[in-house]
């Protein structure tokens, strides 16, 4: 499709150590448009920051490589790039936001500092303009002024994060990839930056890939799902499709997992089951030992992705025409 | 009679513990082997060491037969190498001196280590005002570097081998104390204290049997690269005058008196000061793949 | 940050005084009596005891020490056995000799130490950083003494023996920066390997930090990230063991000084430990442990100015002095 912002197609990122090779991301496809919000969800160990790295081209290596697969961004193809024209893209066209912010800021430089240093290296302006548009940026985050001289340590978890937001955002790019972005702070404060997301999500029209384990916040927030485990993704849908209609058993998993506050709760209903070893994942669909509709043919080859509606592809046997039968 | 059985209980878990630390010994041994560098230190201790325990057998000649005819040779067959400004062998020499080196740095970081490990387990077991007292009085110590503090004491008291031992002695006790308060603090928080004393064991015994035996780790890695420093500050005192006194086959001496003949007899210069670094580097090689081999968290 | 300084300084008080009783405890044990070294052997009883009041030999141990430390203060640092010139005097001639060639050597240390660290850390585990670990493994367990003596061999008397001049003056300090080229190479040495492996330590865990991962992700070149972000941070702990370094090179200097034949405090006390001269060592030791001391004062003043978190930590502190409480 022409006019999708992001195309990864294959991308596969191995881990490889002296104890064994991890396909930390093994073979994914995945799309997004212009201003289009994905929520990419997974168990902690699914691949889902991998692939964000991959994206960045940020993947420590040793002992990490792409070792397939393209990312097409605006049409050109991402893995063609030099090194130096991939660090003009970082932090200008496509930006990052980790999980912890409580660490991701350098203490020995002034926000001021962090700020105007992005800017002025993507943006031919004077040190006055840069400082200008940093002011600017943290009032859209919701930061007074005054307190961009100020260094990271004195600022709480929250207005770190915020801090970090305005960085990624200050050189208007069109994808931001945020992983985890609430996961490390209190539930008040994730719902402040949550809301301060989808403030500049509208205002700066931008394309976002919200990494999360939270099936909450991603009804909140996304466009689109993707369900990745151990490396795959294992079903992709517009959020309406996958919250009425999910259909890959772990996706089934998930769901059911998340206890309903208005019954009557003494069990929780996890995925039964442990997330396997990355050195010594299952043959044939990663998920069959955990599976509960698991078949014979799951353990064979991984099942190729289906698609169950022009928004919806699920990687399952069950959707096979002939062999699971039902096509929902 | 409660305490009695406290002591009887806690003695009780010891054969499990005995178990878990057999276990954690044997994960050491593998890590240790590991190592190279640990392997490399280790190899070259035991050469010094075997120079040191056979030096009769060694050494061709004795080291203090002075013959004044075959003054300042150089290295030869029969003068390994060479001879010095009165005609003795430096290989021999050289070999009686492993002896003087280890038994200095060994027994001076040895009394250091007791005198300081106690301080240290008192200072951290104890805390507060006990702890802040002598932190303070250790900060002072260490205030002076150690060689010059050395220094003054053995030149107050009159040069000797005892002497310099004492002196490199007190000067790491202060910074033995540091190390195991350190370890002490720490291991104090671990549950399994609470647990001995919940039983009814003494102050007394939790240290010496309960936080000891696991702040052992870091007094052996510092301990060992203590000696290397102790032997090295050894031979710097005595080749100012203040150790060895002629004739001992002192490496540091040697170097004094070598430092004259520099333009002739480069020998008497190069060998004791190559003897020194071979030990010393030895010593700091097994001290760090201990350090890796005991807490694989600190390597980098 | 002023709150700091003062800190600082009133903490250094109880160490001069400390220092001053540890010296004068020891020259207390000294065994002999001054008195009857003064007097002679054909003294009487009568007469040692007349003396030893008349020395101040009889008085509380307590009260000698006040004495003594009074006198300190007011710069008596005894007198020399032989020549009866003071102490103070004799090491302030000399004394800054020695701080050029310990500076010089401080220079060489902190140059090579730190370049060669972060060059390390970069390119860790590759062949160079296996043979600079190496020198800083030979660095610290090679005498210093011994090495100076090596490097008269190499560019004095081997240098000159095949070109007939000398490379590098080997004794005194008539040539300015070439006399003190050899002495502070020798002094520099084992310290640049200590700085180097502080250093490449220090790098390496600076590096695995999440907000080295942020400056990638803004796009900055590696060499700004190195060099910007994760020096300013790995310095802080460089900086404590270059100033306990000076500790050691003072120290040191005695062994260098005496190799070299420079004219420094360190040859004086090993020419006063030679001539039995017991006021000129202890006063000497004193001298150069206050000089130590007062070094570290200043390095921890140099802290504050790196590190803006102390500065902020003590602006936060209330002190009811009007006259501190400037600005905010």
């Amino acid at each position: 499709m022409g006019n999708n912002l992001l195309e990864i197609k294959g991308l596969k990122v191995y881990y490889i150590t002296d104890d064994g090779t991890v396909p930390a991301v093994d073979g994914i496809d995945m799309e997004i448009e212009e201003g289009e919000t994905l929520g990419l969800v997974g168990e902690t160990g699914a691949g889902k920051t991998t692939t964000a790295l991959g994206i960045m081209n940020l993947v420590p290596d040793p002992p990490g490589k792409i070792v397939d697969g393209e990312i097409f961004f605006n049409g050109e193809n991402l893995r063609n790039k030099s090194r130096e024209a991939y660090r003009q893209i970082r932090g200008n066209k496509i930006s990052m936001i980790f999980q912890d912010p409580m660490t991701s800021l350098n203490p020995v430089y002034t926000v001021f500092d962090q700020l105007t240093e992005v800017i002025k290296l993507h943006q031919n302006v004077t040190s006055k303009e840069a400082l200008e548009r940093a002011k600017e940026m943290l009032a859209k985050v919701g930061i007074p002024q005054e307190r961009g001289e100020e260094y990271p340590h004195q600022f709480s978890g929250g207005m770190k994060q915020r801090v970090l937001i305005a960085i990624a955002l200050a050189c208007n790019p069109a994808l931001l990839i945020a992983d985890e972005p609430t996961t490390a702070l209190d539930v008040t404060i994730q719902a402040q930056v949550l809301e301060v997301m989808k403030d500049l999500k509208k205002q700066f029209k931008m394309a976002m890939i919200l990494i999360t384990h939270d099936l909450g916040v991603v009804s909140e927030i996304c466009e689109k799902v993707a369900i990745m485990y151990a490396g795959k993704i294992v079903e992709i849908a517009d959020l309406e499709s996958l919250f009425t209609n999910p259909s890959h058993p772990y996706t089934v998993g998930l769901f059911n997992s998340i206890p309903d506050p208005e019954e009557d709760v003494t069990e929780l209903t996890p995925i039964k089951g442990l997330i396997p070893e990355p050195t010594e994942l299952p043959p044939g669909c990663v998920f069959n030992p955990r599976c509960p509709d698991v078949m014979d043919i799951c353990k064979g080859e991984f099942p190729e992705t289906v698609e169950l509606s022009p928004t919806h592809r699920v990687a399952c046997y069950k959707y096979h025409k002939g062999i699971g039968g039902e096509n929902k | 009679m409660a305490a009695k059985t406290g002591n009887q209980a806690v003695a009780m878990t010891a054969p499990a513990a005995k178990k878990k630390k057999r276990s954690q010994r044997a994960e050491i041994w593998r890590r240790f082997k590991k190592s190279k560098t640990a392997l490399i230190g280790f190899g070259l201790l035991l050469l010094v060491l075997v120079t040191a325990v056979f030096a009769d057998q060694i050494a061709p000649h004795s080291y203090d037969g002075m013959n004044l005819l075959v003054r300042r040779q150089p290295p030869s067959a029969e003068y390994l190498m060479g001879t010095d400004h009165m005609g003795r062998c430096v290989f021999s020499r050289v070999v009686y001196g492993t002896r003087i080196s280890l038994v200095v740095g060994f027994f001076a970081v040895l009394l250091s280590a007791i005198a300081g490990g106690t301080i240290g387990a008192i200072s951290g077991f104890y805390g507060d005002k006990v702890d802040n007292f002598i932190m303070r009085i250790i900060d002072v110590i260490l205030s002076i570097p150690p060689i010059l503090l050395a220094i003054a004491i053995v030149s107050a008291f009159g040069g000797s081998l005892v002497n310099v031992m004492i002196a490199i002695a007190i000067g790491y006790t202060p910074r033995f104390a540091r190390v195991v308060r350190g370890s002490v603090m720490t291991i104090k928080e671990d549950e399994f204290v609470d647990a001995a004393r919940v039983l009814g064991a003494s102050d007394y015994r939790i240290i010496t049997k309960h936080i000891m035996p696991n702040a052992l780790a870091p007094v052996i890695v510092q301990g060992t690269l203590f000696v290397a420093m102790a032997i090295l500050q050894a031979a710097g005192l005595s080749f100012i005058g203040l150790g060895a006194q002629p004739p001992t086959p002192e490496w540091g001496a040697m170097l004094s008196s070598g430092q004259n003949y520099i333009r002739d007899a480069w020998w008497m210069s190069v060998f004791p000061g190559l003897a020194i670094a071979v030990t010393v580097l030895s010593l700091n090689l097994l001290g760090d793949g201990l350090r890796d081999a005991l807490d694989p968290r600190l390597k980098t | 940050m002023h709150r700091y300084i003062i800190k600082r300084l009133i903490y250094f008080i109880p160490v001069l005084i400390g220092v001053s009783f540890i010296v004068f405890t020891i020259m207390y044990l000294t065994p002999g009596c001054p008195a009857t070294i003064r007097l002679g052997d054909q003294a009487t009883t009568e007469q040692i005891e007349r003396m030893r009041d008349l020395m101040g030999l009889n008085r509380p141990f307590l009260v000698q020490f006040g004495s003594y430390l009074w006198g300190v203060v007011q710069g008596d640092f005894g007198r020399s056995l032989h020549t009866n010139r003071p102490v103070l005097g004799e090491m302030l001639i000399r004394f800054p000799n020695t701080m050029m060639l310990s500076a010089a050597g401080m220079a060489i240390a902190v140059v090579i130490g730190i370049l060669v660290g972060v060059l390390s850390s970069v390119k860790q585990y590759s062949f160079s950083d296996t043979i600079a670990m190496l020198f800083a493994l030979v660095g610290i367990s090679v005498p210093n003494f011994w090495f100076g003596m090596m490097t008269i061999l190499i560019f004095a008397v081997w240098w000159s023996g095949a070109f007939g001049y000398s490379l590098f003056p080997s004794s005194g300090f008539d040539d300015g920066l070439r006399s003190l080229f050899l002495p502070a190479l020798t002094l520099g040495t084992s310290s640049a390997a200590i700085v180097l492996r502080m250093t490449r330590s220090s790098m390496l865990e600076v590096l695995r930090q999440d907000y080295i991962r942020t400056a990638r992700a803004k796009g900055l070149k590696e060499r700004v990230v190195v060099f910007k972000h994760a020096l300013k941070n790995a310095l802080i702990p460089v900086i404590t063991v270059v100033g306990l370094q000076f500790g050691f090179l003072l120290g040191g200097a005695v062994f260098t000084e005496t190799v070299f034949s420079f004219p420094g405090s360190g040859r004086f006390i090993v020419e006063a430990i030679r001539s039995r001269d017991l006021m000129v060592v202890q006063g000497g030791v004193l001298f150069l442990a206050i000089a130590f001391s007062f070094i570290n004062l200043l390095v921890d003043l140099l802290y504050g100015v790196i590190d803006p978190r102390i500065r902020t930590q003590y602006k936060a502190q209330r002190w009811n002095i009007p006259w501190l409480r400037r600005g905010k």
